[in-house]
């Protein structure tokens, strides 16, 4: 087999997985009739796993696909790392444009930079905040990151880039006979039906951007040094039967593997190998030339792994986690969690916080959502949207409903369907039309039959309850004039309304509505009698 | 669009016997007395046909001049149906366009037909919010079969791939072979209106003005603030802009699209009406099953003749005065030529 058949194929697999990761994000959406089974990326976290579970104090048995993952370290090492995670991906692709091989900041003669242990700093941080009751794992785990990312800004930038460029081809002559129906092609396919866009995409972005930048430090450096997930995996991948072994007798000490190595697992002159940070990538395979390297099982009792264990400590490699660093992360870890708690925003005013349909109340939802954006991506009326500050800092990046942008159509669960941790609990059809989740009032002073004696009433004619929540009154006013005229009145009907919003995203008044959707008046009717 | 010099020939048949017996002079030779005879029919044909074609030519720009005041405008066919199933709906429809004068007078082959149906919102058919779909499908069938192109299409309230999946239109079109297209919001055209009560100028639809045909299918509903929606107020889904602004002042603007926008033919879904919470709303037992169709070529008086379904006189639904009011269609019951049948 040529040196290259691994390294050649694992990079294959990687385009096949973003592949199967663009498709599933792209086309989970209406009309499919179950998206559950398409949310699987983010519940192969373990990471998410364990700081959801503490945070929500119970197993979250969604994230089993996860321990399946971790399992698999214990044979194969961190392979999920270097061939599935589609950040991973992102991170490698840029790092290739970039050029990134040639600078290697975290490599210094011969040891690899204390920066290193960094990602199980990060790991510890998200642990103890955690436990403290904060759930900030979502914000830094790479799944949540990747979906965020491409779900809320690289797919709505595309999206909207491509349809601009045919929208203006439209109007060329010629050039539009070969145009609109590739276009008619795209919009069937790859296209959203509907207009995306994100509120506050660009602070997504923006963090994506960030870690990707980071290549112009190292390769993969957020992969070395950052990642909690990527913490946790090599901390088992330290056991895993699959392993690089060098065979001494060949090895002339070259060094060549050492520099293709994008990990800087390679320690001991090329012989040793720090396990918890080989991603599986094979590039060392494909580059030595004297066939000194292959990978094979050794057994946990082997020779080899006691000879690991002391290059490891010999090299100043594995995870040096010093005690003063250690003290360090326990105490920011404890600045920050009053940083997190202290939410006033949310109870001075989130009258016009407005959660998705079926959301847990807002102490076990922030609990259990992980910023995904899955239920974003999904939303048919691009009605969801990441908040920033809203719901406080804890609340980064969970979901909120704002009316004008997109309503909540009727008939619709899907976001519920696809969450994977529940944290919208699962509505059905018939239950949606019960389920408030705001309520609305009218501004009179902006409505045009309240304020103008002119009939309108558009809000009525949207209102999708069985038993219309807005109805009108026919009332005699007197208008600015001084003339008595009959005008339509719209009232709402507070406990018939569902808080969907479409009567404030089709309101006509301009800049904002004459009549907003806010959160539920009362937090809970199942306590009264 | 459609031919009226018909009215005015009683007997089209002697015009065209006219014209044959005229290419067929060889024959004169024959019979002497034949000849005689047929010399005279000859010139009796001429005569009918050409007072005939005299006053067809002035009535047809006449009727333009005033608007569909002829006769035929003030013509409804209302057919009644034993049930809901496509078969009785086929039934019911070809008895529609018999009483009419037989759909061949209409639809012709190679023709673009645009049927413009109610695919407003996010519901199921049983709710009556949109047009029966099946009857879409057998409206739709009948113009494929005598060689026409149907296209479908509607510009929703809410997500048009939810609306026009749960209505069933998607299924009606794929059924009878008609294309069934989302509005593409490059394709609106500006149009000027003539006379208008509110709107100098208006977005229409470009594929509903470059139709051959256009079948007007609304259904009846109650409606909050324009009292009923019909056939009239069903052309809010091929105008563009923000469909907001056009509630204010609603009425006139209701009368203005039927000006702005040429409609060949109605046929009215009253399998179905929604008497209250309308038009998006409502419990099973707002909706009354009258299994009926009013079709007509006015869409003023399809809908005052409808209002009756709602018991409501015409002249309490304000777009129908003003419409009244611009001679556009008779709203007077009485003075109206309804043609009941059942099948």
């Amino acid at each position: 087999m040529r040196r290259s058949y691994w390294s050649t194929l694992r990079a294959v697999t990687q385009l096949l997985i973003w592949l199967l990761f663009i498709t599933l994000l792209i086309y989970t959406r209406d009309p499919i009739e179950d998206p559950a089974p398409y949310n699987f990326l983010p519940r192969l976290s373990i990471h998410l796993g364990i700081t959801s579970s503490i945070v929500a104090q119970r197993l979250l048995d969604s994230f089993l696909p996860a321990l399946i993952v971790l399992g698999s370290t214990l044979f194969l090492g961190r392979f999920f790392c270097g061939w599935i995670c589609p950040l991973g991906i992102t991170i490698d692709v840029t790092d290739r444009i970039f050029n990134a091989k040639k600078r290697n900041i975290l490599k210094r003669a011969g040891h690899t930079i204390a920066i290193k242990p960094y990602k199980f700093l990060v790991l510890m941080f998200s642990l103890i905040l955690s436990i403290a009751g904060i759930h900030a794992s979502g914000l830094i785990d790479p799944l949540s990151i990747a979906y965020r990312s491409y779900g809320t800004a690289l797919y709505p930038y595309f999206d909207n880039t491509v349809k601009l460029i045919f929208f203006g081809l439209y109007y060329i002559p010629f050039v539009n006979a070969v145009s609109e129906p590739t276009f008619s092609i795209l919009k069937k396919s790859v296209l959203s039906f509907h207009h995306i866009a994100f509120d506050g995409h660009g602070w997504i972005f923006l963090t994506l951007i960030l870690i990707l930048s980071l290549s112009v430090f190292a390769r993969r450096f957020w992969c070395q040094s950052l990642c909690p997930l990527g913490a946790l995996l090599s901390l088992s991948s330290r056991f895993s039967v699959f392993r690089r072994v060098v065979d001494t007798d060949k090895c002339v000490n070259c060094l060549q593997c050492e520099k293709e190595c994008r990990m800087n697992a390679i320690i001991d002159n090329g012989e040793g190998t720090l396990e918890g940070e080989c991603i599986k990538c094979f590039e060392c395979l494909k580059s030595c030339r004297y066939d000194a390297i292959s990978f094979q099982p050794v057994s946990p009792i082997g020779k080899a792994r006691r000879e690991d264990e002391k290059t490891r400590t010999a090299a100043g490699g594995g995870p040096p986690l010093s005690r003063r660093k250690l003290l360090m992360t326990l105490v920011s870890s404890l600045i920050a969690i009053p940083l997190f708690r202290i939410n006033t925003s949310y109870r001075r005013d989130h009258a016009f916080l407005i959660r998705p349909p079926g959301a847990l109340p807002e102490e076990e939802f922030l609990d259990q959502c992980i910023r995904c954006g899955q239920c974003m991506k999904i939303c048919p009326t691009n009605a969801l949207h990441p908040t920033l500050f809203e719901a406080g800092p804890e609340g980064l990046f969970t979901p909120r409903l704002i009316p004008k942008l997109g309503y909540c159509e009727k008939n619709c669960i899907l976001c519920t369907q696809v969450c994977p941790t529940d944290a919208l609990k699962k509505l059905k059809i018939e239950d949606k039309e019960t389920t408030i989740f705001g309520t609305a009032f009218i501004i009179r002073d902006l409505c045009f039959p309240w304020s103008e004696q002119r009939n309108c009433i558009v809000c009525e004619e949207v209102c999708p309850t069985k038993t219309k929540a807005i109805i009108l009154k026919e009332t005699m006013m007197e208008n600015s004039e001084g003339k008595r005229v009959s005008v339509k009145l719209p009232y709402v009907l507070e406990n018939l309304c569902i808080g969907c919003g479409v009567c404030e995203n089709k309101c006509p008044i301009a800049g904002s509505a004459a009549i907003r959707v806010r959160a539920p008046k009362i937090v809970s009717a199942d306590q009264l009698v | 669009m459609i031919d009226y010099s018909y009215l005015f020939c009683n007997n089209l048949k002697i015009a065209q016997t006219g014209m044959d017996i005229s290419y067929s002079s060889n024959t004169q030779r024959d019979t002497m007395t034949q000849t005689r005879r047929t010399r005279r029919e000859v010139l009796s044909g001429f005569l009918k046909s050409a007072f005939g074609i005299m006053l067809g030519s002035i009535a047809v720009p006449l009727m333009n001049l005033f608007g569909r005041s002829a006769d035929s405008s003030k013509t409804v066919v209302v057919i009644k149906g034993k049930d809901l199933s496509k078969e009785s709906l086929e039934r019911m429809v070809k008895k529609g366009f018999d009483t009419l004068g037989g759909i061949d007078r209409f639809i012709k082959k190679g023709m673009k037909v645009v049927i413009k149906p109610n695919i407003g919102f996010n519901s199921r058919p049983e709710q009556a919010h949109t047009t029966n779909p099946d009857l879409v499908e057998t409206v739709a069938r009948m113009c494929i079969r005598r060689g026409a192109d149907v296209t479908i299409f509607d510009r929703p309230v809410n997500s048009a791939p939810l609306c026009y999946r749960r209505s069933g239109m998607i299924q009606a079109a794929r059924n009878s072979g008609a294309d069934i297209e989302y509005i593409d919001e490059r394709k609106f055209r500006e149009v000027r209106i003539k006379n208008p009560l509110n709107l100098k100028t208006l977005l229409v639809y470009e594929d509903m003005l470059k139709a051959d045909f256009v079948i007007n299918m609304p259904i009846a509903k109650d409606h909050g603030s324009a009292t009923l929606t019909m056939a009239m107020k069903n052309l809010m889904g091929v105008i563009g802009g923000r469909r907001g602004w056009f509630h204010i002042n609603l009425h006139k603007n209701i009368v203005d699209f039927n000006k702005a926008i040429p409609v060949d033919l109605i046929i009215l879904d009253a399998t179905r009406i929604l008497t209250d919470h309308g038009p998006n709303a409502g419990t099973p037992a707002d909706i009354k099953e009258k299994r009926t169709l009013v079709m007509g070529t006015n869409p003023v008086t399809v809908d005052a003749y409808t209002a009756g379904f709602f018991n409501m006189r015409p002249h309490r639904v304000e777009y129908l005065r003003l419409a009244a009011r611009e001679n556009m269609g008779e709203i007077n019951t009485s003075r109206m030529n309804i043609i009941k049948r059942t099948v």
